[in-house]
C-alpha cells in the first residue's frame, strides 16, 4: 500500500522520523567531521614525534655500541639489540623505494643510511665479540661516521617533516574552521529544507480537512449548493469526504421532495378556496332558489285568500292544491317520506295536471286500504308520475296507473303508462347511468324528449330519483323499468324490501 | 470540487525532498570529502622509482653541479630513476669529495655521477652495503685511482683551438689579446689548454697575445688589481679567461673601469654570474662545455652499464659557445 494510502497518523509518524533521521545523520555526519579532523589537528606532528623517537633509539643503539665496544658488556649488547629492533620496527614504515617526493625521497634516504649503520655497527659488534680489534677499528670508524650523517639526515628530514606538517596544520586548522562554518550553514539549510517539507507534507495531508471545514460552514449557513469532493482517497479524510458527499446528496433529495409537497399543498390550498367559493356561490344560488317557491307559495296563498273572498270555489280549491305541492316540495325537514305522504303529493300533481290536461289525462290509483308504513326518500313517486304524464299522454288519451302491492318480502309500488314505450337502449344507459353516478353532465334523455327539446332535466330527474333509491335501499334492484314496446307503455317498478 | 488530498501542496513538499536529498548528498558524498581531505597535493603526483642515482659534487662547483643535475634528472623518468643532487650548502663547510663519495656509499645508491676537481688527490671507491662497487661517472676531471665505468670531460686541446678563432673572429685579425691563467701549472689540462691556445694563435700574425699568469694561490684582489693595471695600459683589445671566475674578474673590472664595449671578453664556464655579464654585453663571448648535456649523457652511461654491463669509458664534452647579442 502506498503512503498516500496510510492513515493521517502513520504519514505524520513518517514524516516526523524521514525529518528527525535525516537531521539527525546530518548531525552525525557533521559531528563526525569534526572528530576526525580534530584527530587530524591533533596528529599534525605524529611524523616529527615518531622521527623523534626513531632518532633517540638510534642514538641509544649507537651509545650501546660505544659503551660494548669499550666495556664489553652484556648490558650494553642487550641495550644494543634492544634499541636496534626498536628503531628497525620504526624504520619499516619508513619509505621503502626512492621517490620523486622530497619528504619521502628524505625518509628513504634515511632508511638507506640506518641500514648501512645498523650493518657496520652489527660488525662493530661481532668484531668485538670476536676481540678482531682491528676490524672493530675499521667498522667502528665507519659506523660513526654513517651515525653521524644519519643524525644529518634524521635532522633534515625532521625539519621537512616540520615544515610539512606545519603545513598541514595550518591547512587542517583553516579547513576545520571552514568545514565548521559549512557545517552550520548546511545544518540551517537542512534545517530551513526540513521545516518547509514537514510544513508541506503536513499542509498536504490536512488540506482536505480545511476543504471539508469549508464546505460545512457553508452547509451550515444554508447553502446546498455546494461541490461534491467526489474522493478516491482510501485514508479517513476521503472516508469523511465520502460521507458527505452522501450527506450533502441526501439533504437535496430531502429538500426536492419537502418542495414538491409544497407545491401539492399550494395547489390544494387553491383548489380548496376554489371550492369554497363554488360552495357559497351553490348555497347562494339555492338560497336565491329558495326564495322564489316561498315568494311563490306565498303568493298563491294570497290568491287562495282571494280567491275565497270573491267566492270562487274552484280556483280558490285550485290554487290550494298548488300551494300544497309546493310547500311539500319546500319542505326539507326530513329526506325520507312515508308511502302516503308521496301518494298525497301525487294526488295533488295529478289533480293540477288533470286541470291543464281535463280529460285527455285518467289516472287510476290501485292503492290498498292499509299501506304499510315504508320509509323511501321524499319525491321520488312524483317525477315518476310526471314521466308517465309526460310520455303516456301520446296523443290521445293518456292513461297512468299507480299500482301498490304488497307481500311478505317486499312493497311494489308500479307506475305505468301508455305511452310510445321506453327504447331498450335508453333503459340501459338509464340505469347504468344511475350506477356510476357520471351521467348527470349528460343524461340520455327518450326520443320524444329530445325531439321536444324539453330539456334533459327529466332524464336527470329519473336517474336521480334511482340513484336516491338504490342509495337509500342499498340494493340495485330497487328500481326497474319495464317497456311493454313501442306503443305499449312503459312501467315503473319499485321494490321496496319489508325489513 | 475535486479532493485531491492536498495535491499542489504534497508536490512542493516532494520537490523539496529531492532539493533536500540532492544538498544532503552533495554535502555528504561531494563537498566534505573535498574539505576534509587535506593530504591533497597540489603539484605532480609522487610517484615511487625503482633508481636512486646520486650527484655528488664540492660546493665550489654547485652552479656546474645544478646543471649537470638538471641534465640528468630531465631522463630520470626515462630510466625509472629518481636522481639526487648532494651538494654541501656552503663552502664552509669543507667537505671533501672522499666525504661526499662516502655519504654516496652509506646512501647505497644505484650509480653515483661524481663531479672530480683538479685538487681530487686520493679517493676510495665507493661500495655499497653489501661490498659491491657501486657504478660511478665521473665528469670534468678523470681519477686514475678510483674505477670509473665511464669519464665525461673536456678535450683542453680542441677548446684552445676553439678560442684562438673565437679570439681572431672577434678582433677580425689584428689586435692586442690578453690571456688571464690562474690555473695551477701542474694541471696538466690547463697545460695542454694553454699550450694549444698560443699554438694556434701564432698562426694570426696581426694579433698580438699577452699571457698574465696569477697562480692558483694568489688572492682574488690581487688579480683583480692585476687585471684592472693591465687594462688600463689601453693597449688590450680583448681579454681572454679560461675560468668561470676569470671570467667573473675580468668582467667586473672593466665594469669598475668603464671599459665595457671597448675591450671584448672571450671567458670560459658556466654560472648565473657569467650569463648575466653576457647579457649585458660586457663578456663578448662565453664558451662552455654544456652540464646539462653532460648530465644526460653521464645518465646514458650509467644506465648501458646496468643493463648491459659495460659504458663507454671516455666521451668528450661538447663545446658551447655563446654570444652577447645572441644571448641577447
Amino acid at each position: 500500500m502506498r503512503l498516500a494510502e496510510k492513515s493521517i497518523r502513520t504519514r505524520i509518524i513518517v514524516c516526523v522520523i524521514a525529518a528527525i533521521m535525516l537531521m539527525g545523520g546530518c548531525l552525525i555526519v557533521t559531528i563526525r567531521l569534526n572528530q576526525r579532523m580534530l584527530e587530524r589537528i591533533g596528529g599534525s606532528y605524529k611524523t616529527n614525534a615518531e622521527l623523534t623517537e626513531f632518532s633517540t633509539n638510534l642514538a641509544e643503539a649507537e651509545r650501546a655500541m660505544e659503551t660494548y665496544v669499550e666495556y664489553h658488556t652484556f648490558e650494553s649488547i642487550d641495550s644494543y639489540y634492544h634499541f636496534e629492533t626498536l628503531s628497525d620496527t620504526s624504520l619499516s614504515q619508513f619509505q621503502m623505494k626512492p621517490s620523486t617526493d622530497k619528504v619521502m625521497q628524505k625518509e628513504y634516504i634515511v632508511r638507506q643510511i640506518s641500514e648501512t649503520f645498523f650493518t657496520y655497527s652489527r660488525n662493530v659488534v661481532s668484531a668485538r665479540r670476536a676481540n678482531n680489534m682491528t676490524d672493530v677499528e675499521s667498522w667502528y670508524g665507519k659506523s660513526l661516521r654513517c651515525y653521524t650523517m644519519l643524525q644529518g639526515e634524521i635532522s633534515q628530514l625532521n625539519v621537512l617533516f616540520m615544515q610539512k606538517n606545519a603545513k598541514l596544520y595550518n591547512e587542517y586548522r583553516d579547513n576545520y574552521s571552514f568545514m565548521m562554518r559549512l557545517s552550520i550553514g548546511f545544518i540551517f539549510v537542512f534545517f530551513m529544507l526540513i521545516l518547509a517539507v514537514l510544513f508541506f507534507s503536513i499542509t498536504s495531508i490536512m488540506k482536505p480537512l480545511a476543504d471539508i471545514s469549508t464546505v460545512a460552514l457553508r452547509v451550515a449557513n444554508r447553502d446546498f449548493d455546494v461541490p461534491l469532493f467526489n474522493s478516491t482517497a482510501r485514508d479517513e479524510i476521503g472516508n469523511i469526504c465520502r460521507a458527505f458527499d452522501r450527506m450533502i446528496i441526501s439533504i437535496r433529495e430531502y429538500i426536492d421532495t419537502i418542495w414538491e409537497k409544497a407545491l401539492q399543498e399550494t395547489e390544494l390550498r387553491e383548489k380548496e378556496l376554489e371550492m369554497r367559493e363554488l360552495y357559497a356561490d351553490a348555497r347562494l344560488r339555492a338560497l336565491q332558489n329558495q326564495i322564489n317557491p316561498h315568494f311563490l307559495f306565498n303568493t298563491l296563498n294570497t290568491g287562495v285568500q282571494l280567491a275565497m273572498m270573491e267566492g270562487a270555489d274552484k280556483t280558490c280549491f285550485f290554487m290550494e292544491q298548488v300551494a300544497d305541492f309546493f310547500r311539500y316540495n319546500i319542505q326539507q325537514k326530513n329526506q325520507t317520506a312515508t308511502i302516503g305522504e308521496e301518494l298525497s303529493l301525487v294526488d295533488n300533481f295529478v289533480y293540477i295536471m288533470k286541470v291543464r290536461f281535463g280529460d285527455r289525462l285518467q289516472f287510476k290509483k290501485n292503492v290498498p286500504n292499509e299501506i304499510a308504513p315504508r320509509l323511501l326518500p321524499r319525491m321520488t313517486l312524483q317525477p315518476l308520475v310526471e314521466n308517465c304524464i309526460k310520455h303516456g299522454l301520446n296523443g290521445a288519451k293518456g292513461i297512468v296507473v299507480l299500482t301498490i302491492e304488497s307481500d311478505s318480502f317486499f312493497t311494489k309500488i308500479s307506475i305505468s303508462d301508455n305511452g310510445c314505450g321506453f327504447p331498450p337502449d335508453l333503459r340501459r344507459k338509464i340505469l347504468e347511468a344511475a350506477s356510476s353516478d357520471s351521467a348527470a353532465d349528460d343524461p340520455p334523455v327518450r326520443e320524444k324528449e329530445s325531439e321536444e327539446g324539453s330539456s334533459a332535466s327529466t332524464g336527470t330527474g329519473l336517474i336521480n330519483v334511482i340513484t336516491r333509491l338504490r342509495l337509500y335501499f342499498h340494493r340495485n334492484d330497487v328500481f326497474d323499468i319495464v317497456s311493454g314496446g313501442t306503443g305499449n307503455g312503459t312501467t315503473f317498478i319499485i321494490r321496496i324490501p319489508n325489513v | 470540487m475535486k479532493y485531491t488530498v492536498g495535491h499542489s501542496a504534497r508536490t512542493v513538499a516532494i520537490g523539496i525532498s529531492v532539493v533536500l536529498a540532492a544538498v544532503f548528498f552533495f554535502y555528504i558524498f561531494y563537498l566534505v570529502p573535498r574539505v576534509a581531505d587535506t593530504d591533497k597535493n597540489d603539484g605532480p603526483a609522487p610517484e615511487n622509482r625503482t633508481f636512486h642515482v646520486l650527484v655528488v659534487g664540492k660546493a665550489e662547483n654547485e652552479s656546474f653541479l645544478q646543471q649537470l643535475y638538471a641534465g640528468a634528472l630531465k631522463v630520470g623518468k626515462k630510466f625509472d630513476a629518481v636522481v639526487e643532487l648532494h651538494v654541501p650548502e656552503s663552502r664552509a663547510e669543507n667537505t671533501s669529495l672522499q666525504t661526499l663519495l662516502e655519504y654516496a656509499s652509506f646512501t647505497n645508491p644505484d650509480g653515483i655521477i661524481a663531479y672530480i676537481g683538479d685538487s681530487e688527490t686520493k679517493l676510495d671507491s665507493p661500495v655499497n652495503i653489501n661490498g659491491r662497487q657501486i657504478p660511478l661517472v665521473t665528469v670534468v676531471q678523470y681519477h686514475p685511482d678510483i674505477p670509473q665505468i665511464s669519464f665525461i670531460g673536456t678535450n683542453y686541446s680542441e677548446l684552445g683551438q676553439k678560442i684562438a678563432v673565437e679570439s681572431s673572429r672577434y678582433l677580425r685579425g689584428k689586435g692586442s689579446l690578453l690571456i688571464i691563467n690562474t690555473s695551477s701549472s701542474n694541471n696538466p689540462n690547463y697545460s695542454t689548454l694553454m699550450n694549444s691556445l698560443i699554438n694556434s694563435l701564432e698562426q694570426y700574425k696581426n694579433i698580438k697575445s699577452t699571457i698574465s699568469d696569477f697562480g692558483f694561490s694568489q688572492a682574488s684582489a690581487s688579480i683583480e688589481g692585476n687585471v684592472k693595471s693591465e687594462i688600463a695600459s689601453d693597449t688590450i683589445d680583448l681579454i681572454v679567461c679560461l675560468t668561470t671566475e676569470d671570467t667573473i674578474r675580468a668582467a667586473q673590472s672593466l665594469s669598475e673601469m668603464n671599459r665595457a664595449g671597448r675591450t671584448g671578453i672571450i671567458g670560459f664556464g658556466e654560472g648565473d654570474m657569467v650569463n648575466m655579464y653576457l647579457n649585458r654585453g660586457i663578456v663578448t663571448e662565453l664558451l662552455s662545455i654544456d652540464p646539462q648535456k653532460m648530465g644526460e649523457t653521464a645518465m646514458n652511461e650509467l644506465f648501458e652499464y646496468l643493463r648491459y654491463g659495460y659504458a663507454n669509458s671516455y666521451i668528450t664534452a661538447d663545446v658551447r659557445v655563446k654570444r652577447a647579442g645572441a644571448a641577447r
